[in-house]
């Protein structure tokens, strides 16, 4: 039933980050539906969980765009098992931890795949351009993962993957 | 239990080089794959979008429907007499061509789509639209709007084709001023921060005098684009600080952030057959 919900999830979030608008002062950076998801099981799962969430994730982002296949999968990765390392310090149910996680994720994958596919040469971009994205992510992932959080946790307690009332 | 969590994490450290190191056809496969599941719910979303704002749209426009009408009865009364007019010059050119023994020029067919996703990284300007190889689409060809060339197709699945758009500075499309009949490559500058879509046609001869309001088209050289297609109006023209050519901001005239509709141009074969049907007799024997 886990592998159920996660792949509902993970096909909502590639449906929605790919018609979702974006706008030129966010460097039309798309919300980030995808690390939200690896952010929620980061906090609520076990390591070898996470793993596999952000492999999918990245792998789903990735095939939805020109950027080479694994790229947001490593990135994701080790994202979530940083989430997951501290996750015993903070409030895991709470919106704000989801909205700085959020934020930390989507801003610190965005700007290392900059980097990396400008060093690569695939995107002719300035370093400021790479920067403006990686604000905007943050920002945007500040927002998206409480909301995409408390929809994951909503359809798992449905699905009785949670306990009902939380701890 | 602390074995089998190893395992699982080696076997996923695996699978992550082994995407990594994907050769090309191979990831070009598993991304198809991808696209092909999502497409049909990318569209289901994306055509309920569209149909949402239409009607918000619609009610908010009916005051004005009547003038609009008028305008559209006219712009159609003008746009019949214009294919008139082409429709006689076509087949003039083509007995010309037909007389003085030239190859038939390619034809070419429309293949009209959706936009029914766009890049999700941010990383680069495409768009992904409903039609793919079951269409006749492939990879590298044009695709124009009602206005202007859009961009050109790149990864195509059986029912996708994502769109390079010349807004992407690595979108390159061979250009023609046909005032003065200069050539240049016109690539993407990106988008402002006011929504403005920017490109650049570069390397136009120094000495040609190109000013704001020209029309820069397509050259037809290099293959992928036709000769032709509108591509923008020139904005603003800069000598090259090396002092070889000059440049110049162009507007483009397809409204490629907005993009909601688009047309792939591909090879009609009918047409093209049409076309060698036409020839003058005996010149299939030339070499």
């Amino acid at each position: 039933m886990t592998a159920v919900s996660l792949l509902v999830l993970l096909v909502f979030g590639g449906v929605v980050q790919a018609v979702a608008p974006s706008a030129a002062w966010l460097g039309e950076v798309r919300p980030p539906v995808l690390a939200a998801l690896v952010v929620y099981y980061a906090l609520s799962r076990d390591r070898a969980v996470v793993l596999w969430v952000a492999v999918l994730a990245g792998l789903v982002q990735d095939a939805l765009g020109p950027v080479p296949l694994g790229t947001s999968s490593f990135g994701f990765g080790v994202a979530g098992l940083l989430v997951h390392r501290f996750r015993g310090e903070v409030f895991v149910w709470s919106g704000l931890t989801h909205a700085v996680m959020g934020a930390l994720t989507a801003g610190g994958v965005t700007l290392a795949t900059g980097v990396l596919l400008r060093a690569t040469g695939q995107i002719a971009l300035p370093a400021a351009r790479i920067l403006h994205k990686g604000t905007a992510a943050l920002l945007l992932g500040a927002m998206t993962a409480p909301i995409v959080c408390r929809l994951a946790e909503r359809q798992e307690r449905m699905l009785g993957l949670l306990p009902e009332a939380r701890p | 239990m602390r074995r089998n969590r190893g395992l699982s994490g080696a076997g996923l450290l695996a699978l992550l080089l082994v995407l990594l190191n994907l050769p090309g056809a191979a990831s070009r496969g598993v991304k198809a794959a991808v696209r092909e599941a999502l497409a049909p719910l990318h569209a289901l979303v994306s055509g309920a979008t569209l149909r949402l704002r239409e009607t918000g749209a619609t009610l908010r426009g009916l005051g004005g429907l009547v003038s609009e009408n008028r305008a559209m009865a006219e712009e159609l009364l003008r746009l019949r007499d214009e294919t008139r007019t082409l429709r006689a010059l076509e087949r003039e050119n083509a007995e010309l061509r037909a007389l003085l023994g030239f190859a038939p020029g390619t034809a070419y067919g429309l293949v009209p789509s959706e936009v029914i996703a766009r890049d999700v990284s941010g990383w680069w300007k495409t768009v992904r639209l409903g039609v793919g190889r079951r269409d006749g689409v492939r990879p590298d060809q044009a695709v124009v709007t009602a206005e202007g060339l859009a961009g050109r197709t790149v990864d195509v699945s059986a029912s996708t084709a994502d769109v390079l758009l010349i807004s992407d500075p690595t979108c390159r499309v061979a250009a023609r001023l046909p005032r003065t009949g200069a050539f240049g490559v016109v690539s993407g500058r990106g988008v402002r921060r006011d929504g403005r879509v920017i490109c650049r046609i570069d390397f136009i001869n120094r000495n040609v005098p190109v000013r704001a309001g020209d029309e820069v088209v397509t050259s037809g050289l290099g293959g992928v684009f036709p000769a032709g297609i509108p591509i923008g109006i020139v904005e603003e023209v800069a000598r090259d600080p090396s002092g070889l050519y000059q440049y110049a901001s162009i507007r483009p005239r397809a409204g490629v952030g907005l993009l909601r509709h688009a047309f792939v141009i591909v090879e009609s074969a009918e047409a093209v057959e049409a076309l060698w049907r036409a020839r003058p007799a005996g010149a299939e024997d030339e070499p």
